[in-house]
């Protein structure tokens, strides 16, 4: 098993209390990472102490035309 | 009006119920012959509720003659997909775990279309959970495209699209988190509408993911699907992401007409793989705007990839946490490609998950300024190659990455959408080398549903696709 596959693991056993089989959480692992590593990326290009979830509505009513 | 009123469309219909020329139980019963006809072929329907269709139909015509009409919609037949909620009744999310449970309240949107006085023929067939962009069921049976019915319909509306198109209902309910009407409508050759976020309740309606998921209805026109939205549109205590703005009747704006508005035309290649014969079809239908006046000019389509990850992030997290009791308890109940898709949340950070949330406005304010600086519309392909057959599609052996590659291929052009809260419309525009639907999407600016409206009006106004009827 891979490391992002133990990694998982890990996860799955020690905080969610769930087993799966080792293809499976290499699959898992995989599928994790490449959303983990967009958001991140996205995040630290855009993102700033003062962003909250809840702007979205507002910036959604501020831009109606 | 047509000889047979289910072939005509739902402005006709409710027209001719307000004029007396139809009563709404000659509507409904001729909506229940062709459902005979056509369920064997389509499974669209989950539940058929004749006789208590006949009995409201019944009421409504008994208020007509009392000279009360409820407004625009009063004795139009529907159906829904099946996770709006009935209080005391079934309603099913397409699943297995709740393949008999009863719903506590009732939806919003039943609530306002009861007051409108439309009758309710049955509940319809949905991906599992509205898990799934192609239609496939494998607890309630798969449901089939009326144009052939070796195709899928789309989804996870599935049951809206195949019974729209079918004219076995007037108009449907569906809901949409990455593409769950759209697909459906461009797939089945109707009209659907994924209104702005929080223009629509969502109250009593089966999540998928309560910050992506939109309500909003398939129709067989756009002026029908104007009639529609204004119906269900607008605040809602039940909802707290419910807008308070006003609901524009939306159905008076399209004399208007299209004239004078900009269009941006994509077809954004590099993105996702447009086939050629789909690309023409968005390309004449440009060409169709541009002779009723609309200014068309070429709009850069940002790059999605961080835009459908963070969209994907959002979905699995939330479905998760909603799905973590049955998916310990019960993890056989769900198909492997619904389970499948949601196990990853489990391994997202919480911090990745809400980083999700904050980049939406960011990707909002970027959209409009890289793709629509002065533009008033986006014209796209909604399915960008022709419509698959339901074996072809079919990943419930073939494992996690297999689903995750399918979906991505149907909702390429679509879930980003979801995520940037925008209104857009499908509408059919041609029909592919199999003669199944090709649909185009018009993507429009926040809370702007009027303009695109006006300009699926002026198009189907200069164009026949949408009167054409599976055979």
């Amino acid at each position: 098993m891979d490391r992002k596959a133990d990694t998982a693991g890990g996860i799955a056993r020690e905080m969610q209390g769930q087993e799966y089989p080792p293809t499976r959480l290499a699959e898992i692992a995989i599928e994790a990472a490449v959303l983990n590593d967009a958001v991140r990326a996205a995040a630290r290009k855009r993102l700033a102490f003062d962003d909250e979830p809840a702007s979205f509505a507002a910036e959604l009513a501020r831009l109606k035309p | 009006m047509t000889a047979d009123p289910a072939l005509s469309d739902l402005t006709s219909v409710a027209e001719a119920i307000a004029d007396r020329r139809l009563t709404s139980v000659r509507a409904t019963e001729a909506c229940l012959e062709r459902i005979e006809t056509w369920q064997p072929r389509t499974n669209a329907f989950l539940r058929i509720e004749a006789e208590s269709a006949l009995a409201r139909a019944r009421a409504m015509d008994a208020e007509l003659a009392a000279d009360r009409r409820r407004g625009p919609l009063h004795g139009v037949p529907l159906a829904h997909k099946d996770l709006y909620y009935r209080a005391g009744e079934l309603s099913t999310a397409g699943s297995a775990i709740r393949r008999d449970w009863r719903a506590p309240s009732t939806a919003t949107v039943l609530q306002r279309l009861d007051a409108a006085g439309t009758v309710e023929l049955g509940f319809l067939n949905m991906a599992e959970f509205a898990a799934g962009p192609t239609g496939h069921n494998v607890h309630h049976g798969h449901c089939r495209n009326p144009w052939d019915t070796q195709r899928v319909t789309g989804g996870s509306s599935s049951g809206s699209g195949a019974a729209v198109a079918a004219r076995l209902a007037f108009g449907s309910l569906g809901s949409d988190t990455g593409g769950s009407i759209r697909l459906p409508a461009s797939a089945c050759g109707v009209v659907g509408m994924k209104a702005t976020y929080g223009r629509v309740s969502r109250a009593g309606v089966a999540a998928r993911s309560w910050t992506l998921d939109h309500v909003g209805p398939l129709t067989r026109t756009v002026r029908d699907n104007a009639r529609f939205l204004a119906a269900i549109a607008g605040v809602d205590a039940r909802d707290a992401t419910c807008s308070t703005a006003p609901v524009p009747d939306y159905e008076a704006a399209l004399v208007e007409g299209a004239s004078g508005l900009r269009v941006g035309l994509a077809l954004p290649d590099a993105l996702v793989p447009v086939d050629p014969r789909i690309g023409a079809a968005v390309e004449e239908a440009a060409s169709v705007l541009s002779r009723a006046g609309v200014r068309i000019s070429a709009a850069t389509i940002p790059d999605f990839t961080e835009l459908y990850r963070a969209a994907e992030t959002i979905v699995k997290c939330e479905a998760a946490s909603m799905h973590r009791p049955w998916m310990e308890s019960q993890p056989d109940r769900y198909a492997n490609q619904v389970r499948t898709r949601t196990e990853a949340g489990f391994f997202i950070p919480a911090t990745q998950y809400i980083d999700a949330l904050r980049l939406r406005a960011h990707f909002l304010r970027e959209f409009l300024a890289t793709a629509m600086p002065e533009l008033d519309a986006v014209l796209l392909p909604a399915i960008p190659f022709p419509v698959p057959t339901i074996d072809e599609t079919d990943v419930e052996k073939s494992g996690g990455p297999a689903t995750l590659a399918m979906v991505a291929r149907f909702t390429g052009l679509t879930r980003p959408f979801n995520t940037l809260g925008l209104p857009v419309l499908s509408v059919p525009c041609g029909f592919d080398d199999n003669g199944l639907p090709i649909g185009l999407q018009l993507v429009g600016r926040p809370f702007d549903e009027t303009t695109l409206y006006r300009l699926g009006h002026a198009y189907q106004s200069a164009t026949d696709h949408h009167l054409k009827a599976p055979a």
